[in-house]
């Protein structure tokens, strides 16, 4: 049974959070002219909660802008927020300090975007994936050798790639050595951000798939930060979605992409393409662009936009709360459900 | 009737070593008087490289080995390149996949596109502006008039975009060759810019050749689609027919592999 509001630090099943984010806030200074003197300040997160459970798969999507990035960073602490709360298994992470956090980073790493500057172009891909055990001493020189051989082996690469250099190899073979040297410290939890965003198609298709294997065989907890829809839809359990530094909606994967209740959630599942050219769709085309963090709108963030924005939402900011009757899932508007995906 | 592009047997070639490799082999096609064709094919499979052959613009040290490209039944290889300049951005214009390596960041967007239009027309500054102003008006820029006097940075990807779309509308093309032009794009902003496209193919008959990696795109947008692999044309069909019954192998391969919303409850 899905409780009726799960606590920020509780995962929807009830049990204690892997990770949980409370009232996450990171602010960047705006500097302009000569004296580069902050002006103003850029919010790119702007109080998000967010649990991951353990075992649990969370997509995050949102567009360009919208803090997916920052959230996933923060998290991990990779940059400090500057309000809020991250605990990890419990634990308070922007607690501890810089030695205890590093010995901690070895139970939650992250795969990049780019796997082209991602990876040392300098090291031998051996040595790249055993790299984190040198550094948490957890193997001696052969210990890591074997032990990079069975990485590139689980994410089906073959073990003779060890003594390549990355440019020699594909995208799709420089994220699974990404993949493979972010598993080789055993983490718990793993923050992809945009893992498939660069790749073609075909290749996109099979690290979904292996991600989706990693999951299963490693019972890995995982935050899946993503633009595409698609893929979120295809390695997701529950989805949060971002707007302009703010979670707007979150619910499990079959409601959310089956009934969207936010209004930006139904414009973006609206403005997907779908390659089923016999049923050409009415699309929900928003006008504009998304509003710049730096001088937000009042009210609903995304209410300029909005089609069936009223009064209220320029006023008033509508909290991230459960929708009479749907105790599973969170949005933040004063009208959910209003709008249809046509 | 002729079609407005056909393209011909077009080879195109770049040295390696003593060698020299073609990347685009023996292709040919044709877009029709307000038809949008795609053009499908993953990284490095020769699309882009196609797209630049029909403007004489494959970058050296490549080089076009065989081949003709008819516009209008003109064949624009033995144009000489006066001629062709007048061609470039006035009959056939281009629109690239990164509006902001494309535009110049010194100049407004209101300059650039003035410049344009009187590249291809005897008109006074004035006369340019005003002009550049309709054209970001037909294009749905918002609050045109302010906008013809702002920097690229000051725009945001869709509005580049669509300054890009101005641009190349400036001198009243039959043809717009369109890279990717929506990739480096938010997909709410992507939906925006492919319903632009379709208007201007309604509104002013334009034809369009969408160089595109997204069969999605292609399904929503396009009358025919060609897919290309490794240089070469491997499919060509109505986008319908191709979604239908894939005849190439490679087709199905990346058919298969098109991210879709809704598969997971597919195959529950």
């Amino acid at each position: 049974m899905i409780p009726l509001r799960s606590g920020p630090s509780t995962a929807p099943n009830g049990e204690p959070a892997l990770l949980a984010v409370e009232g996450l806030r990171k602010d960047y200074p705006v500097r302009r002219g000569l004296l580069q003197r902050a002006r103003g300040t850029l919010r790119a997160l702007d109080g998000v909660d967010l649990v991951v459970g353990r075992g649990e798969c969370v997509g995050l999507v949102g567009e360009s802008g919208s803090g997916k990035t920052t959230l996933g960073r923060c998290a991990l602490r990779l940059i400090e927020p500057t309000a809020g709360r991250v605990r990890f298994d419990g634990e308070d992470l922007l607690a501890l300090r810089p030695a205890e956090l590093r010995r901690r980073r070895r139970r939650f790493q992250m795969v990049f975007q780019d796997p082209y500057g991602s990876l040392d172009p300098r090291q031998r891909v051996g040595s790249v994936v055993a790299e984190p055990l040198a550094v948490h001493r957890l193997a001696d020189r052969a210990g890591r050798a074997s032990r990079a051989a069975e990485l590139l082996a689980s994410v089906g690469l073959a073990p003779e790639l060890a003594r390549r250099y990355p440019h020699e190899l594909s995208g799709g073979q420089r994220q699974r050595v990404a993949v493979a040297r972010a598993l080789a410290v055993s983490p718990e939890l793993l923050v992809a951000d945009e893992p498939v965003s660069s790749l073609d198609v075909t290749v996109r298709a099979q690290i979904l798939a292996l991600l989706a294997d990693l999951r299963r065989r490693l019972s890995l907890s995982m935050l899946f930060i993503a633009h595409d829809l698609a893929a979120v839809e295809q390695l997701a359990d529950r989805v949060a979605v971002m707007y302009l530094g703010r979670v707007v909606e979150t619910a499990a994967r079959e409601a959310l992409f089956r009934q969207p209740l936010h209004p930006y959630t139904v414009s973006l599942l609206s403005a997907v393409p779908r390659p089923e050219p016999g049923r050409r769709r009415q699309r929900i085309v928003l006008p504009g662009d998304p509003p710049s963090p730096v001088t937000p709108p009042s009210g609903c963030p995304f209410h300029p936009r909005c089609p069936s924005a009223r009064a209220r939402c320029a006023a008033e900011h509508p909290p991230l709360a459960a929708p009479p009757g749907d105790g599973g899932r969170l949005v933040a508007c004063f009208f959910p459900g209003e709008l249809r995906v046509p | 009737m002729i079609p407005l592009l056909d393209v011909r047997g077009l080879t195109v070639s770049f040295p390696q070593g003593e060698r020299r490799v073609p990347v685009v082999r023996d292709v040919s096609l044709t877009v029709g008087r307000g038809e949008i064709v795609g053009l499908v094919g993953e990284s490095g499979s020769g699309k882009s490289m196609t797209a630049l052959s029909v403007l004489r613009l494959v970058p050296p040290p490549g080089a076009i080995e065989a081949g003709r490209v008819l516009l209008d039944g003109v064949d624009l290889f033995t144009l000489p390149e006066r001629e062709m300049r007048r061609v470039r951005g006035g009959r056939v214009a281009m629109v690239f996949q990164e509006p902001l390596t494309a535009l110049n960041p010194v100049y407004t967007a209101g300059f650039q596109i003035a410049e344009v239009v009187r590249a291809h027309r005897k008109v006074s500054r004035r006369a340019a502006r005003d002009e550049a102003s309709r054209l970001l008006e037909l294009v749905a820029l918002p609050d045109p008039r302010r906008r013809l006097d702002d920097y690229p940075h000051q725009l945001s990807g869709g509005q580049r975009q669509r300054v890009m779309i101005a641009m190349a509308l400036a001198a009243g093309p039959s043809l717009l060759l369109a890279d990717e032009p929506t990739t480096a794009l938010d997909v709410t902003i992507q939906a925006q810019i492919l319903e632009l496209l379709e208007r201007l193919r309604g509104e002013l008959g334009l034809s369009v050749l969408l160089i595109t990696h997204d069969l999605a795109v292609v399904a929503e947008t396009c009358d025919r689609v060609l897919v290309m692999q490794a240089g070469q044309i491997v499919e060509e069909a109505a986008v319908d027919d191709l979604f239908r019954a894939p005849a190439h192998p490679y087709t199905r391969l990346l058919l298969a592999a098109v991210p879709r919303l809704g598969a997971h409850e597919a195959r529950l």
